[in-house]
Formats: C-alpha cells, structure tokens, sequence
C-alpha cells in the first residue's frame, strides 16, 4: 500500500473517531494513564444512567464522549483547587502539548521498548495494520498467515502492549490532571 | 480468580470488542453486536476502563515513528512451542492448527528449541509465574511445555499452567485436553480438574470435563488420580469383564431409532458415507487385543485413598467426587478426539451437535425433540460437520436450512 492509501485509510480513522478519543486523550482535560481506571468508573455510571437503546445507536461514540467530558471536567476542577503557583504555571507552559511529547525520542523509545515484547510476527501484523495501513486481510496474504492467524496475533498484542505501556507510559505522560 | 487475572481476561475481551467494532461506523456494526457491547460496557466500570486502556494502546501505536527499526521477516518462527514461565512478561500464545510431527527427529529439534528457549528464559526470569492456555470454539492447539511435556488442546480448553521447581501442575478450567508427559522424576506432574488431581508417571493420557464430570483416559503408561477424599467406590478396584466399551466393533457407523434397532437404509456395516472409512486404520484390531491384555493386569488402588489407572483404562470422577468403575477401553477409540475424531455411540443427535458445535464455527441445530433424541453411532471427522449432515440425510428425511454463514439448521422433514 501506498504512503498515500495508507493516510487515507488513517484519516479514515480520524474522522470516526479520533476526535472524540483525541479529546479525551489530548484536550485540555488529557488524562494521564493512570487515571484511566478512575475515568472508566466515572464514565461507567454515566453510562448507568442513560437509556441503553439510546447507547445502542453508536456505543463507541458515547463512551468517549462520556471519558473526555470527565477528563475535562476533572482538569477544570483541579485547575481551580490548586494555589496557582509560579512552579506549577510554569510546569503548564513547559509541556501544554501531548503531541509534542509524543514525538520526543524518550516516548518513541518507550514504545519500541513494549513493542519489543511482541512476537516478531505479532509485531510484523501490528507494523503492516498501523505503518502502511493495511486490512487484516492483505496483512495475511503479504505474511503468508491465515487471516485468523492474523486476527489472533491482533488480539494477543494488545494485551501485552497494554501491561507494559500502562506501567512505563505513566511517567512520559505527565499532562493533564495533577 | 485473582485480581490482575480477571483484568487480563477483561484486557482480552477489550480488545476483542475493539478489534471488532474498533473503527467501524455504526452502520457497519450489526444491531446485535452494538448491544451485546454495550450490554458488556455496562456489566463493569472495569470493562469500561480497560476498553479506554485498548483505546489508548491503539492511539499509542498509531503515533509510534519508529516502525523500520523491526523486521518484517516472520517466516521462521516456530509457532507451535510456548515458551511458558512467562519470564518475559508477557503470555504465551502458540498459533493452532500445526501438527507437532511425531518422528523423532523433529521432536529432537522441538526438544532442542525449547531448551534454547528455556535457557534464555532462565536467563531473564526472575521468577515462573503461572501461564493460561485457552482455546476458543472450533480451534484446536498443540503446544509444547518447557519441561518437553506436549499437550493438545481442544477446543475451548482453557489450562492453567504452573511449571515449579518441585512440581509440575496443569489446572483444566475447562474442555479436554491430552497429556504427553516428558518424564522428570524430581518434579510430579500434576493435572487438577474440578477437586479430582491426576499425577502422572511419565505417560499419555486425556483429561476431559464433560457435563461437571471429569473422565481420566490412559493411552501409555499409568496415572495416580485423587479424587477427593474417600469417594473411591467400592466397584473402583474391579475390572469390567472384556465385554466393555472396546470389544464392541468400531468404525461403523449406525443410525438407530430412539429404540436403539438399527436403521435399515444405512444399516450397521460400512454405511453408505464415505467417512466412515479412513478412520478405520488407526482404531485396528491390534490396539484392541493390546487393549485387552493391558486390562487384565489388576489394577491396585493406591495407599493414601489414590486409584491408580494404566493403559486402556478410562475412570469417571463424578460432580460429586464419587469415582466410577474403572473401564477398560481402547484408549484411541477413547481418546480420538485428540486426533479430531468424533466417536458417537448411540449418542443423541442432539449430544452429537452440541459435540460438533465445539469443533466449528458453523453451528449445528437439531430442530424437534424426535430428531433431537435420535440416536447415531460412527466415527466422524470433527471439522467437517458436512459428512454429519450427510449421514443423517442418508438415514432420515430431513431438511437442512443454511441460516447465513453461522449456523445449519436441520428439522424433521414434512
């Protein structure tokens, strides 16, 4: 696939979803890793109290909805409970952009390191689906692997980038909420 | 189930739901499984958190930059070993399908690998932690323990596996898998199912959960199994006479009416369907005589209330506790689900289904309680529900509505 598919099959992505994801995970109001469990409690009785055919419509839309007003939220409660002091704004100014520290080589490195604990294949499918943006299917036919074989080494990564980015991410993502 | 084990299986489902909703617009996401997802969003504030966790991984990943710093070239994995003290952090999954070879020199090589790959292990862990090993619906696995031990997994098997330094012990969760032990006298392998436990002395042997009972078949070798305590039955020490399970012919098969007389159309020989033949070689006379004379050596129960079972011997632990009669059979008769062989004896159509349903992704449903307790006898190729489908047609009127893609229905016909 070409460079240009590949962004046109990411943007794809951006224009379904990222933006309410990106909010949760970048706006103002960005979380930090570790607050993802007590974000998920807070959007889970938000999502009590809604109807559940409501939900149904489009399920994943709501949940981020749901985390990045509470992410926002959250930042603004903060934002007023804390002494405004000279070392804190500063801290703000420093790093008001998670993408920047995306792009820093610590994070990039920090993801290779987890992505290091992948199977070379497992890594190989991850590589194909996010790099060149290819569907599962052509990632078995470029691979020589069955498509559940594919789809199988999809699932198990996840798991595992989840335990290591979840412990190690933390420290690189110290935006957001204080 | 401890804490960070059920956030691994809830990191699981997760990512299941992401990669199968995952970017998909509500359109494309079938009425169903938008509710089902949300029915399980709304089961846990955990499930919610670990969807956002896999949200996160996924966005991670997306920015990563880093990308030709690994290589593409996979073809030289050998995906049929797990490396299972999870010393390196991280769960092992060996991929399904791939048949370990039985001729020694591959097992020599599999042995050596798995050596390699244990040394280094030995190199990073700092400690074994116990590894799960599950199957799903028609997938079936052959993994290869570090301490040699191969074992086959049917479908949705799930085994917890604790490789000590004192002892080796393999929890069945669920479903039946089979048992190559390599020997290692210093460390006992153990297989715990239910209350039952099973030690093996370097052997082969199948351990099923079936309907809350355990059955404990012996192919090679012999096994220790305890069930608990003082719940052996009196029967458990007596041989049944040779008439048992593995005197009976085999690789017929046979339509019978809920009465048990056999179908006239198919009749008990070779029956008019094709597959019934190719099973015929491995389930030989030979293995029945061997069969018959392993039987007759006496088998002791064991001191501390411990049965013991050698080949061609099957026992059925019940929900209770209470072990059954120890049965003489022909262990690959009894054991041929490990070769993906379906043995059916005047089972129900509705059992026969429900066994088939676990082997394939397409889903058998027998319609009508007549058909339901109609009961066949044969041996069938689990993967290949068609050649059921075909028997059944050949000795019944039937008909037989394909529902999508995911499920076979056959009703009793007009």
């Amino acid at each position: 696939m070409s460079p240009a598919s590949a962004h046109k099959s990411l943007s794809e992505w951006f224009r379904r979803w990222r933006s309410p994801l990106r909010k949760f995970l970048v706006g103002r109001g960005a979380v930090r890793v570790a607050d993802l469990d007590d974000i998920g409690q807070e959007v889970f009785l938000r999502l009590l109290r809604y109807e559940s055919a409501e939900v149904i419509q489009h399920p994943q839309a709501y949940i981020f909805k749901m985390a990045a007003n509470v992410a926002a939220e959250w930042a603004i409660r903060s934002r007023h409970r804390l002494a405004h002091e000279p070392r804190w704004l500063n801290s703000l100014v420093a790093h008001d952009s998670v993408e920047e520290a995306f792009d820093s080589q610590v994070v990039q490195r920090e993801i290779k390191r987890a992505l290091a604990t992948l199977t070379a294949r497992e890594c190989a499918v991850v590589r194909l689906y996010f790099e060149e943006g290819l569907s599962k299917a052509e990632i078995a036919l470029r691979l020589g692997l069955s498509l559940r074989v594919v789809q199988r080494d999809f699932e198990t990564s996840y798991p595992k980038l989840r335990r290591e980015l979840a412990l190690k991410l933390t420290g690189a993502l110290s935006h957001g909420r204080e | 189930m401890d804490v960070n084990e059920r956030r691994a299986r809830v990191t699981e489902e997760a990512t299941h739901w992401w990669t199968r909703l995952g970017t998909k617009a509500p359109a494309e996401v079938s009425e169903v499984d938008r509710q089902e997802f949300t029915q399980w969003l709304r089961e846990s504030p955990l499930h919610v958190a670990e969807l956002l966790h896999v949200a996160h991984v996924h966005d991670v990943l997306e920015r990563f930059k880093l990308w030709n710093e690994f290589p593409l070239e996979t073809q030289h994995e050998d995906d049929t070993i797990i490396a299972l003290p999870s010393s390196l952090g991280s769960e092992g999954k060996a991929v399904g399908g791939g048949r370990i070879n039985s001729n020694r020199r591959v097992r020599f090589l599999l042995a050596a690998s798995v050596a390699a790959l244990a040394i280094l292990a030995g190199w990073l862990a700092v400690r074994t932690n116990a590894t799960t090993v599950k199957t799903v619906r028609a997938e079936r696995r052959e993994v290869m323990l570090t301490d040699g031990t191969i074992v086959n997994l049917e479908p949705e098997t799930t085994l917890r596996v604790n490789l000590g330094k004192h002892q080796r012990s393999i929890a069945l969760t669920q479903g039946r898998a089979l048992f190559h032990v390599a020997k290692d006298s210093a460390r006992p392998f153990i297989v715990h199912a239910g209350s039952t436990s099973v030690r093996a002395l370097g052997t082969i042997f199948g351990v099923e959960q079936k309907k809350q009972n355990i059955i404990v078949t012996v192919s090679e070798g012999k096994v220790a199994i305890a069930p608990p305590a003082g719940l052996l039955s009196a029967s458990s020490s007596s041989n049944l006479p040779l008439t048992a399970l593995s005197e009976r012919q085999l690789p017929t098969q046979r339509q019978d009416e809920t009465n048990g007389t056999d179908y006239p159309s198919v009749g008990s020989g070779k029956g008019s369907n094709s597959m019934a033949s190719p099973t015929s070689n491995i389930l030989s006379a030979n293995v029945e005589r061997e069969a018959q004379r392993v039987g007759r050596n006496a088998m002791a129960s064991g001191e501390a209330g411990e049965l013991f079972l050698v080949a061609n011997q099957q026992v059925t632990i019940q929900k209770s506790g209470a072990a059954g009669p120890v049965e003489k059979v022909d262990s690959s008769r009894a054991l041929a689900w490990s070769e993906g062989l379906l043995v059916f004896d005047s089972t129900s159509l509705s059992e026969v289904a429900e066994e088939f349903n676990h082997y394939n992704q397409v889903q058998l449903r027998i319609r009508g309680d007549t058909l339901g307790h109609r009961t066949i006898s044969g041996v069938f190729k689990a993967s290949d529900p068609q050649t059921i489908i075909d028997f059944i047609s050949a000795g019944v009127h039937v008909v037989v509505t394909h529902q999508g893609s995911g499920e076979i229905v056959i009703s009793p016909g007009s």
